[in-house]
Parts: C-alpha cells; structure tokens; sequence
C-alpha cells in the first residue's frame, strides 16, 4: 500500500514538538511502534512515518492532554475503542459503509434501527467494504472473511494485526496474521490482498470524526 | 496483579520452579524458573535463570539473571548481570552492573553505574549514567540523556588495558533527545534541542536547535543548526 511519508525531523518543524514528547509518546504507547518506519538515506538512518495518520493522531494527544493524564490517554487512544452508536441510517447517509454490506451483516436489530453499531462491527463492516468496491473480493467471499474477522480478531485483543487474503486455482482463504509478519506461500497462490487492520481502523476513525 | 489470593514463592539452594503468579517472589542460591512469571515483589539473589517472561511490580537482583523473554517491571534495582533475551519495559531502572537486553528497553527513569548493551531502542525519560565499561545501543532517545564516563583508578586502567570491553565508552547510531549531554561517545546522528558534546566524542553529525557545546577535544564531522 503506497502512503505519504514524513520524515521525523519534518514532523518535529511542523507540530513543533520535542524529541523528548514523541519519545515519551512512543514509551506511553500513544503511538504504534509500526508507524516508525526506518529507511536508510544519505544522511543515514531516518525514520519516517504515515503522514496523515501521525499527524491527526499528534492533534488528538495534543487536544486531548490539556485534560487528561498521559496514562489516561493511552487507553482513549489505543486502536479500537471508541463506541459512537451509530445507526443504520446513518452509516449510509455518511457513506462510510454501502448498504449493500450494512445489510448483509448486520443483526435484525440494528437493521431497524434499534441496536447501535459497536467500533469493532463496524470495523468489520468497513473492512469487508473497502475489499468489496476495491473489486478484490466477490459478495460470497465477503461471508467467510467476515466470519474470519468475527471470530479471530478479538484474539489479538487491540494488537496490530493484518488480514490476507489469497486465492489458489479459483478457491479462496482468509488469513489473520500478526503484524508485521511474513507469509509465504506455494507458487500457485496468489495473495490478493493485504489489509492492515490498525490502518483500517485509523482510516474509520478519521471518517467518524 | 491485584488479586489478593495469590501465594508466595521461596527458594533457597538450588532448584526449579514451573513459574506463574505470585504476590512476593524469593529466589536464593542457583534457581531456574521454566515458564512466564509474575510477581507483585520480586527478589532474587544469585544466579537466576528464567525461561519465560518476567513481570515485577517490583525487581531487585543481586546476582546474574538470565531471562529468556521479556522483562516488564515497575520499579527495578539491578545489581550485577542482568541478560534479557527480548525488551525491557519499565518505570524506574536502577543499575549497577551490566545490562543486556535483545531488544528495545523503556523506561521513565534509567539512572546508575556500569555497561549496557541493547539490541534495539534505548527509550527513557531521563537517563542518567556513568559508564564502566562499554555500552551500545542501536538508537537512543528521551527528554534528558546524560552519559559520561564513571569513575577511574589505577587499578580500572589495568583493567582496560587488559579487557577492551572495560573502556568506558558509548556506541549508538543515532541519539536524539532534548536535553544531551555525551563524553566518550561515538555516534553517527545526534540530535537535540540543547546538546553538550564532551571529551573523546567521535560524532559523525550533530542537528541541535538552541545550543551545542563542545569540548576542544571532540571531533564532529558535520554541525547543523535547526530552526524550529
């Protein structure tokens, strides 16, 4: 997946913050250590970061600290919780999830409105969607990788995680995998997708707000 | 680690314990522990070896340790040889000896005497260390980082003279932090918002923002001022 990426020196100008700030950050785990991404320049080793999310998430650290402890942050902050109970309605007014896939997976309840959407559903949903209209997967295959996500991503419980998704001769299977991991397969597979689900989440959250 | 029903594990001699849960954890004399610990007080003497993980509300070795895993641990006091197969995560770490640990080490608090060599990134708060023997680290990074050479006698001097390893200096590729103050350091990159470059530094390039002082004797091969 090709991102923008901004070097740690650049950051530290533009928010300007201290190296000591995004070190305690980092300690306090406000920030995902993948986002550190190191790269070999011709000054030698820079890190750098994906630009868009480190910069909503050095905004949110930065209007959220004035009121809370850097502890208490830590949990606001980590990946998956944050519940807005939002209706059925409004997930397709919003355009954050087709209606296609809100109806397919949704319960009977929240279909007539009456149940709200947790973080982690509609992060299913809107991972199943992004596959969907990218023309990646097929409407059958949405089930298995929903049911994948359903029963296996709580076991990561809040650590980075990836989903693959690969097809051999015309069949097809869901992987979830720690991330950064390496998988290989036998030549005839092809991996026809890679799906970070911290990015996806980060990618929501951005929506919600 | 609040549970009120947790037991007590104690061992004097030599032994092996299975590992798990406990509130106070003494260990005495050769000890081996096969699986994941976790103790609210942890106290051990003499030459510890652990499989697993080890998690301490509070640590304090006398001895050698040996952790196969990783070390999280609120309050530590570390004498002796401390060997850390994965990273170490922590408040407050107070050593004096040697620390090794694989990958990265956190802390709020890094203060004491001796070597250290990790693997990964040195992530502290403050640090605060007199080195006695040689240290290294992939990256360093805090608030304030003050590294200097500890004390010497005649009888250290033999020491280095006969085992390089005894030379207090610092090895890291890259150090950044806002307040740095190095002697006897080799560095590729350092950088900072105020940066004290003292005796015998070798540093490839040095960023600061506000002021860099220098000893006569340091050699830096580039300086830049930032503006930020």
């Amino acid at each position: 997946m090709d991102r923008e990426l901004i070097s740690k020196k650049d950051l530290l100008e533009l928010t300007g913050i201290s190296y000591g700030q995004l070190y305690r950050w980092k300690r306090k785990q406000l920030i995902p250590e993948d986002w550190f991404i190191r790269k070999s320049t011709f000054t030698g080793q820079e890190t750098f970061f994906p630009k868009e999310m480190i910069l909503a998430r050095i905004d949110r650290i930065m209007n959220m600290k004035e009121d809370l402890s850097l502890d208490e942050l830590a949990g606001k902050l980590s990946p998956y919780q944050i519940d807005l109970g939002l209706s059925r309605r409004e997930l397709i007014e919003r355009n954050i999830v087709s209606e296609l896939v809100v109806n397919r997976f949704s319960a009977p309840g929240q279909l007539n409105g009456q149940e709200a959407y947790s973080f982690e559903q509609l992060l299913f949903l809107y991972a199943v969607d992004q596959l969907l209209t990218a023309g990646e997967i097929s409407l059958e295959e949405s089930g298995p990788m929903m049911e994948t996500l359903r029963s296996h991503f709580p076991r990561f419980e809040g650590k980075p995680c990836e989903l693959v998704f690969a097809r051999k001769m015309g069949v097809s299977l869901f992987a979830l995998a720690p991330s950064p991991s390496e998988l290989y397969f036998d030549p005839g597979t092809k991996v026809v997708a890679k799906l970070q689900i911290t990015e996806i989440a980060e990618q929501l959250r951005s929506k919600l707000n | 680690m609040t549970n009120g029903m947790l037991g007590d594990l104690k061992m004097d001699g030599i032994g092996t314990a299975a590992g798990g849960a406990y509130r106070n954890v003494d260990l005495n004399g050769v000890c081996k522990v096969e699986t994941d610990i976790e103790a609210q007080v942890f106290d051990v003497n003499g030459q510890i070896r652990i499989r697993g993980n080890l998690a301490a509300g509070e640590l304090d070795v006398d001895g050698t340790m040996a952790v196969g895993g990783s070390i999280t641990a609120g309050k530590a006091v570390l004498d002796g040889m401390i060997d850390v197969g994965g990273a170490y995560a922590g408040q407050q770490l107070k050593l004096s000896g040697m620390l090794n640990v694989g990958g990265n080490c956190e802390a709020d608090l890094f203060e004491g005497e001796g070597a250290f060599k990790i693997g990964g990134l040195l992530n502290a708060g403050t640090i605060k260390l007199k080195l006695q023997g040689r240290s290294t680290a992939k990256e360093i990074g805090g608030e304030s980082i003050r590294i200097g050479k500890g004390r010497t006698g005649a009888w250290r001097s033999l020491w280095q003279w006969m085992l390089p390893r005894f030379t207090p200096e610092l090895q890291a590729d890259v150090v950044e932090g806002d307040a740095i103050e190095l002697d006897h350091a080799t560095a590729d990159i350092v950088r900072g918002d105020r940066v004290t470059i003292g005796k015998g530094c070798v540093i490839g390039r040095v960023e600061y923002r506000t002021e860099l002082r220098k000893h006569p004797s340091a050699r830096i091969g580039e300086e830049a001022r930032l503006h930020g």
